[in-house]
C-alpha cells in the first residue's frame, strides 16, 4: 500500500472547491442587493422630495414624480429579485456540493481497504456520508449571502451617509464607536472560564451519550440510580460553569444588544438634524435620508456573530470528510494477472496497522495446497484472524507476500480476487431486494434453477418455499425478519452460487448464533467440498482431521503439522486443547441445596 | 384560507411554557418587558410626526422641538431600559436552568419509562433528544422571543400614532396587512411539507448508506460499486432533486413576503403624494411616515429568516413533551416486602406492543429458592422474554409473576431490581475506575469485600496487571480489554450486589475459549446458593439444573431434569441429538 501523497489543502475552502462559482456568486449577489437596498431607501427619501413637484436628477436625466416613482419600484423589485437569487444560487451550490462529495466518497469507499471499512464501522461512515456533508450547509448555502450583505450593508450605509450629510455620518459613526468603547471595557475574557465551558460543552455530550445509551442495558442490573448519578452530575458542572460563563459576557452582551438595535443612533442624529436643520444647513431630504441609513452600519455585527457558529460546526464536519478522503486506496496493479491454480501461498508476511510500532505479524510463511484445508489458531490476539484478513485483501502486507496460484494477490484486480477469495460470513448482510437477488447477486447470471441448487445445498430451500412469496419474498430492513442463522444459510447460499475456489471462513462467526448448528454445519459442508480452505479454528473439535493446523501466538507462526504431532509437541496448541476440553465439558455447577 | 398542517403559534407558545417549567414567572415577565420595550420603540418612531413638523415649520418653534425631542429621549430612555431588563432573561442564565431543568425530567422520565417503551427509541434518536432539541427550544426561546414581540408590537404602536395623525395613512399602512396571513401560512406549510419530503429522502439515502457499507464486500465482488451501484446514486440524486424543488417553492412566498413591506412604502408614497398635491396632507407628515415605516424592512427581514425555526421548534418540544409524557408503570398499592425468592409464573400472556400474536401463551412454572432452572428452546420462542417479564419490562396481559409470594407490580422499581444479579452476552462498563465499575451496585461496600469479589471472579491477576490498577478508568485502557475480562468485571459486580437471584442469558456465547474457562470458572461462584435461571443454547452447560424448561412458540411443551426429558426422546432429545452431531463435525478434505 503506497502511502498517497498528503492533502496539501484543508478545511472549509477547499472542500467547497467545486461549487467556488455558486458560493462566490451568492456573495456578490447578496452584496448587490445590499448596496441596491440602501440606494432604494435614499432615493425614496429623493422622491418624497419631490411629491408636491420638481424633478430628479439621476446620472443626468431629469425624471418627474411619476416616472421616479416607477423608477423607485423597479428598484426594489430588482434588490429583491437580487437578493432571492443569492439565496437560491448558494443553496443550489450547496446541494450540489452534497451530491459530488457523496458519489466521491462512495467511490473512495469502494477503493479502500476493505479493513478500513470494517473497523471504521457502518455508523461512523454513515455519519460522515449523511450528516457531515449535510452539515457544510451552513457555510455553504446559509453563510454566504449573509456575508455579503454583512460586509456590503455597512458600507454602503456610510458611503451614502458621507454623501447625504457627513456631519450626520459622524455622529452615526460616533454612537457605534462608543458603544463598541464601552463593549470592550466591558468585555472581560478570561481563558480559564472559557475553557472551562468549552469543556463543560463537551462532557455534556459525552454524559448525555454514555446515559442514554447505558439505559436500556443498565436498567437490567439496577435501577438507574448509579448512572442517574453520574448524569446529574455533569448536568450540574456543565449548568456552574456556563452560568459563570454567562456572568462574565451578560454585560458586554446586553450592551451589544443595546446599541445594535436602532434607537440610540436615531436619537442622536436626530438631535444634531435639529441643530442643523435650526442652522439651516441641513434639508429635509438630508435628515430624511439620513435617518433611514445610519442604522445600517450597525447591522454588521449579528450576522458575524452567526457566521462564526456556522463556520466552527462546519469546519468539524468538513475535516472528518477530508479525512476519509485522505486515507489511501489499495494500489491498483498495471498488468493484471489471472491466477490458474489455486494453492495459497504466505511468504515472510510482516504486517502492522498504520504506523504503528507493533507488528501484528511477523514473518509468516506457510503454504496451502490447492483442494485442502488449513486451520488458523491460537489465543486471541495472536494473529490468526489479521492473516485470514489479508488474503482477500482487507489490508495488504506491510512486507512479504500473499500468492493464490504463484500470483500476488496485489496483482489482480479487485474482481478476480472476489471471484477467486470468498471471505465466508465477513457479509451477512442481506440486501433490501428479493431473496432470490440477495443469493444471485454473487453471479448476476445465474439461472433460477442455479440459485434454486445453491440455496438447497445451503439447507435453506425449504425455509423459502414455505415463505408466502417464496424466493420473492423481500429481505433487508423492509422486509421478512430473518434470524440470524437463516441469514447465514442465505450467505452460504450466496458463497456457493459464486462457487470461489479458495474460501476463508471464520468460524467464531460461523456458530455464533448457536441455532439450527446442525443445518449449518450441512450447508458449510457442501460449500468447502472441492475448495482450498482456510479456517479460522475456535471449536477445537472440527479441525482434529484436517492436513495442516497453523498455530498462532504473539503474531508468529509456532508450530505447523496435524493434530497429533501438535499435541505431542506440548506448545500453543496443546495448552489450547488443554482449554478447550475443560470449558466443553463445563456445565453451570450450582450447589443451591434443595434438590 | 388554506389548511393549516404547522402548528400554530398559540400553541407553540403553550409548548414552550409547559416545557420552560419552573421558570415560567421569569419567562412571562421577561415578555412583559419587551412589550414594554417595543410600544416604546414604536411610540419614539411615532413621535417623528410631532417633531418632524416643529422642526420644518414655517415659524420654528424651539421650545416646542425642544419639549418633544426632551419626550422621545425620555421614551428611547425607557425602551433601552425595558430591553436590558428583557434580555436580562437569557443572561442571567435562566435558558441554562431550563435546558438543565429539562434535561433532569428528561432523564428521570427515562430511567422510570416502561423497558418495552424504551427499546422502541433508537440511541441516536434519545441522544438527539437529550443533546440536540434541548438546545433547540432553548435557542428559539432566546432569539425568537424578542423578535415576535417586536414584530407585533412595533407595527401596532405606529399605526395607532398614525391613526391620530392621518387615519388616511394608517388605512394604507394596513391595507395589505391581510395579504400577510395566506403568505404565513403558505410559507409555514411549505416548510412543513418540505421538511417531510426532505426527511423522506434523506432515510432513503440513509438506508442506503447503510446497505452500502456493509454490502460492500459483496458489493465489489459483484462490480457494483461507486458509479455502478445505481440505487444509491440514484437516492444521492433524489436528495439533491428534493432539496432543489423544495427551494423553488418556499422562495416565492419567501420572496413576496419580503417585498410586502416595501409594497406598504410605495403605496404610502403614490397615495400620499396625491394627498400632498390636493393639500390634504402635509409633505413633512409624509415624509415622517414613511421614515418610520422604513424601519420595519430590516425586522422583517429577520423575521422571515428564521420562520423555519418555528418548525425545528415545534419538532424539538414535541420530541421532548412525548418523553416527558410517558407514564411508568404503577407500583400497585399497598406494596408488599417478598418473603424468600422463590418465583412463580401463573397463567401469564404476553404480547408486545404494536404486535398482534401473544409471545407467551398461557406460562405457569415455579422454581423453587436456590434451585436452578434452565430454559431453552430455538431463538424467538420467548425465553428471552420470559427473564424480561421478571424484570418487568412491561406488564404481563395475563395471570401474575411472584417473587416470594409477592405479585411484582406490588413492588417498586428499586425493591423489586434488588431481587436480581445479572450477567448478559452484553457488558457496559462505565468511562470511570475500575473499582467504581465493581462498585456500583453497592456503593457502601468496603475495599475488602471488593477485593473478596474480585478474587471470586477471576479478575485480580488481570486487575493487577493494569497500569494503575483498581483505580485505572476504563476509557483509557478502552479496547485493550478482552470481552471475557470485561465479562468477568460485570460478574464481580454480580458478586458484589449479592441478590437473591442470579439470571445468566448466554454469558459465555461471544467468548474465545480461553476466556471462556475463567468465566466459567467465575459464574459457578456466583451462583453458589442463589436461585438460577439461565438461558442457553449449548445444552452441555445445563445438563446440571433441577428443572429445565423446553419452549416452544411461547409455550412450554416439556420441562423436567435432563435424565427425564432425554427419556421422553421428544423436543429436548431432538435438540440434544442436533448439537452432538454439530459438536463432531470436522472441516476435513474429502
Amino acid at each position: 500500500m503506497a502511502a498517497r501523497q498528503e492533502s496539501k489543502n484543508q478545511g472549509l475552502w477547499a472542500i467547497t472547491v467545486p461549487v467556488k462559482t455558486h458560493m462566490a456568486a451568492g456573495v456578490v449577489l447578496a452584496a448587490v442587493s445590499g448596496v441596491l437596498l440602501i440606494a432604494g431607501n435614499v432615493m425614496l427619501a429623493q422622491v418624497v422630495t419631490i411629491v408636491a413637484g420638481g424633478e430628479l436628477a439621476i446620472f443626468g436625466l431629469a425624471f418627474g414624480f411619476r416616472e421616479a416613482f416607477w423608477l423607485l419600484t423597479g428598484l426594489i423589485v430588482l434588490t429583491y429579485a437580487i437578493r432571492g437569487y443569492s439565496f437560491i444560487i448558494s443553496h443550489l451550490g450547496a446541494f450540489r456540493l452534497e451530491e459530488i462529495l457523496r458519489t466521491d466518497l462512495t467511490e473512495r469507499l469502494a477503493d479502500m481497504p476493505l479493513g478500513y471499512v470494517i473497523s471504521t464501522g457502518t455508523g461512523a461512515l454513515k455519519k460522515v456520508l449523511l450528516d457531515d456533508v449535510k452539515n457544510l450547509h451552513a457555510f455553504v448555502a446559509d453563510s454566504t449571502p449573509m456575508i455579503g450583505k454583512s460586509v456590503a450593508t455597512p458600507i454602503a450605509s456610510l458611503v451614502a451617509m458621507l454623501l447625504i450629510d457627513w456631519r450626520l455620518a459622524l455622529v452615526a459613526v460616533g454612537v457605534l464607536v462608543l458603544g463598541m468603547i464601552l463593549m470592550y471595557a466591558a468585555m472581560k475574557d478570561d481563558a480559564t472560564y472559557r475553557k472551562q465551558y468549552e469543556q463543560s460543552q463537551s462532557d455534556i455530550n459525552k454524559a448525555v451519550i454514555e446515559f442514554v445509551q447505558a439505559m436500556p442495558v443498565v436498567r437490567t442490573f439496577d435501577d438507574g440510580t448509579t448512572s442517574f448519578k453520574r448524569y446529574n452530575l455533569a448536568l450540574e458542572r456543565y449548568r456552574h460553569h456556563t452560568k459563570a460563563w454567562i456572568e462574565l459576557t451578560a454585560l458586554p452582551g446586553k450592551i451589544a444588544l443595546i446599541i445594535l438595535s436602532p434607537l440610540p443612533t436615531l436619537l442622536a442624529v436626530t438631535a444634531a438634524g435639529i441643530l442643523f436643520v435650526t442652522g439651516g444647513s441641513l434639508s429635509l431630504f438630508g435628515l430624511m435620508a439620513s435617518l433611514m441609513v445610519s442604522t445600517g452600519m450597525a447591522d454588521t455585527l449579528m450576522p458575524l456573530m452567526w457566521f462564526n457558529q456556522a463556520l466552527k460546526k462546519s469546519n468539524a464536519a468538513a475535516e472528518r470528510i477530508q479525512e476519509i478522503q485522505g486515507l489511501p486506496t489499495l494500489d491498483k496493479t498495471e498488468e493484471p494477472q489471472i491466477p490458474e491454480r489455486f494453492d495459497v501461498t504466505l511468504e515472510d508476511v510482516t504486517f502492522r496497522y498504520g504506523e504503528e510500532d507493533i507488528y501484528a505479524l511477523k514473518n509468516v510463511s506457510f503454504h496451502v495446497p490447492e483442494n485442502t484445508t488449513t486451520a488458523l489458531v491460537g489465543p486471541s490476539g495472536a494473529g490468526k484472524s489479521t492473516v485470514a484478513r489479508l488474503i482477500p485483501r482487507f489490508w495488504d502486507v506491510t512486507e512479504g507476500s500473499i500468492r493464490i496460484g504463484g500470483v500476488d494477490v496485489r496483482d489482480m484486480t479487485t474482481e478476480t480476487l472476489m471471484d477467486t477469495v470468498s471471505f465466508v460470513f465477513q457479509d451477512t448482510f442481506l440486501f433490501n431486494d428479493t431473496l432470490a437477488g440477495n443469493i444471485r447477486i454473487a453471479a448476476p447470471d445465474a439461472s433460477d434453477e442455479a440459485v434454486k441448487a445453491a440455496a438447497k445445498a445451503a439447507q435453506i430451500h425449504d425455509f423459502i418455499m414455505s415463505l408466502p412469496h417464496g424466493y420473492d419474498t423481500l429481505a433487508g430492513d423492509r422486509g421478512t425478519n430473518l434470524s440470524g442463522g437463516q441469514k447465514q444459510r442465505i450467505t452460504i447460499a450466496r458463497a456457493i452460487l459464486r462457487d470461489a475456489p479458495v474460501i476463508v471462513l471464520d468460524e467464531a462467526t460461523a456458530f455464533a448464533d448457536p441455532e439450527n448448528e446442525d443445518e449449518i454445519v450441512k450447508a458449510l459442508s457442501n460449500l468447502l467440498k472441492q475448495k482450498t480452505v482456510i479456517v479460522i479454528a475456535h471449536r477445537l473439535s472440527t479441525i482434529k482431521d484436517v492436513g495442516q493446523i497453523v498455530a498462532f501466538d504473539h503474531g508468529e507462526v509456532t508450530e505447523k503439522g496435524r493434530h497429533d504431532k501438535l499435541l505431542a509437541l506440548d506448545g500453543t496448541y496443546a495448552a489450547l486443547w488443554k482449554n478447550y476440553t475443560l470449558a466443553q465439558n463445563w456445565d453451570v455447577q450450582h450447589s443451591g441445596g434443595a434438590r | 384560507m388554506s389548511r393549516k398542517s404547522y402548528t400554530p403559534f398559540r400553541e407553540l407558545y403553550r409548548l414552550a411554557l409547559a416545557a420552560i417549567g419552573e421558570k415560567q414567572a421569569n419567562y412571562k415577565e421577561s415578555v412583559r418587558w419587551f412589550i414594554v420595550t417595543y410600544i416604546a420603540q414604536g411610540i419614539a418612531f411615532g413621535l417623528f410626526y410631532p417633531l418632524l413638523k416643529s422642526i420644518f415649520a414655517e415659524t420654528p418653534d424651539t421650545k416646542k422641538t425642544l419639549m418633544l425631542f426632551g419626550i422621545m429621549a425620555a421614551v428611547t430612555v425607557l425602551s433601552l431600559y425595558a430591553k436590558w431588563k428583557g434580555h436580562g432573561f437569557d443572561f442571567s442564565g435562566n435558558i441554562v436552568d431550563i435546558a438543565h431543568d429539562m434535561r433532569t425530567r428528561l432523564g428521570v422520565s427515562l430511567r422510570r419509562m416502561p423497558l418495552e417503551k424504551l427499546s422502541t427509541y433508537k440511541t441516536g434518536e434519545l441522544n438527539a433528544i437529550f443533546s440536540n432539541n434541548v438546545e433547540e427550544s432553548g435557542l428559539t426561546l432566546g432569539i425568537i422571543t424578542a423578535m415576535i414581540v417586536e414584530l407585533i408590537f412595533v407595527p401596532l404602536t405606529m399605526v395607532v400614532v398614525t391613526l391620530f395623525v392621518d387615519w388616511r395613512l394608517a388605512l394604507f399602512m394596513v391595507v395589505l396587512f391581510p395579504l400577510a396571513i395566506p403568505l404565513y401560512d403558505r410559507i409555514r406549510n411549505t416548510n412543513v411539507a418540505e421538511k417531510s419530503a426532505f426527511n423522506r429522502a434523506n432515510a432513503d439515502l440513509e438506508a442506503g448508506f447503510i446497505e452500502y457499507i456493509q454490502g460492500l464486500p459483496v458489493l465489489r465482488a459483484a462490480n457494483r460499486t461507486g458509479a455502478n451501484e445505481e440505487k444509491l446514486q440514484d437516492a444521492i440524486k433524489k436528495a439533491r432533486s428534493t432539496q432543489v424543488s423544495g427551494l423553488y417553492r418556499t422562495q416565492i412566498p419567501y420572496f413576496l413576503m419580503g417585498i410586502l413591506i416595501q409594497a406598504v412604502l410605495l403605496l404610502l408614497l403614490f397615495f400620499g403624494a396625491g394627498f400632498v398635491l390636493e393639500d390634504t396632507l402635509t409633505l413633512v407628515t409624509l415624509a415622517a411616515c414613511i421614515t418610520v415605516v422604513v424601519r420595519l424592512v430590516e425586522p422583517l427581514s429577520l423575521f422571515v429568516a428564521v420562520i423555519n425555526l418555528f418548525e425545528t421548534t415545534d419538532i424539538a418540544l414535541g420530541r421532548i413533551n412525548e418523553v416527558l409524557e410517558i407514564e411508568p408503570l404503577a407500583v400497585h398499592e399497598p406494596a408488599d416486602n417478598s418473603v424468600g425468592h422463590d418465583i412463580r409464573f401463573d397463567g401469564v400472556d404476553f404480547t408486545y406492543e404494536g404486535q398482534s400474536e401473544k409471545t407467551i401463551k398461557n406460562l405457569s412454572f415455579h422454581t423453587p429458592e436456590r434451585t436452578m432452572t434452565a430454559i431453552v428452546g430455538h431463538s424467538g420462542c420467548g425465553k428471552t422474554t420470559l427473564t424480561k417479564l421478571l424484570m418487568r419490562y412491561a406488564d404481563v396481559q395475563q395471570g401474575s409473576i411472584r417473587i416470594g409470594g409477592v405479585d411484582i407490580r406490588y413492588m417498586t422499581q428499586e425493591d423489586l431490581m434488588s431481587h436480581f444479579s445479572m450477567v448478559f452476552q452484553d457488558v457496559y462498563l462505565f468511562d470511570d475506575t475500575v473499582m467504581n465499575n465493581i462498585r456500583m451496585n453497592n456503593p457502601n461496600a468496603t475495599d475488602e469485600e471488593v477485593k473478596q469479589a474480585v478474587r471470586a471472579a477471576h479478575c485480580h491477576e488481570f486487575i493487577a496487571r493494569l497500569p494503575e490498577g483498581y483505580q485505572t478508568t476504563i476509557g483509557d485502557i478502552g479496547g485493550s480489554l478482552s470481552g471475557g475480562e470485561r465479562q468477568r468485571i460485570s460478574i464481580a459486580r454480580a458478586i458484589l450486589k449479592d441478590a437473591p437471584i442470579v439470571i445468566l442469558d448466554e454469558p459465555t456465547a461471544a467468548l474465545d475459549t480461553e476466556s471462556e474457562v475463567s468465566v466459567q470458572q467465575a459464574i459457578d461462584k456466583l451462583v453458589e446458593n442463589r436461585t438460577v435461571i439461565v438461558i442457553a443454547h449449548r445444552l452441555s452447560t445445563i445438563v446440571g439444573a433441577d428443572r429445565i424448561l423446553v419452549m416452544d412458540s411461547g409455550e412450554i411443551i416439556e420441562q423436567g431434569r435432563h435424565r427425564e426429558l432425554m427419556a421422553l426422546e421428544g423436543k429436548y432429545y431432538a435438540m440434544w441429538a442436533a448439537q452432538q452431531r454439530a459438536k463432531a463435525w470436522s472441516v476435513v478434505e474429502d
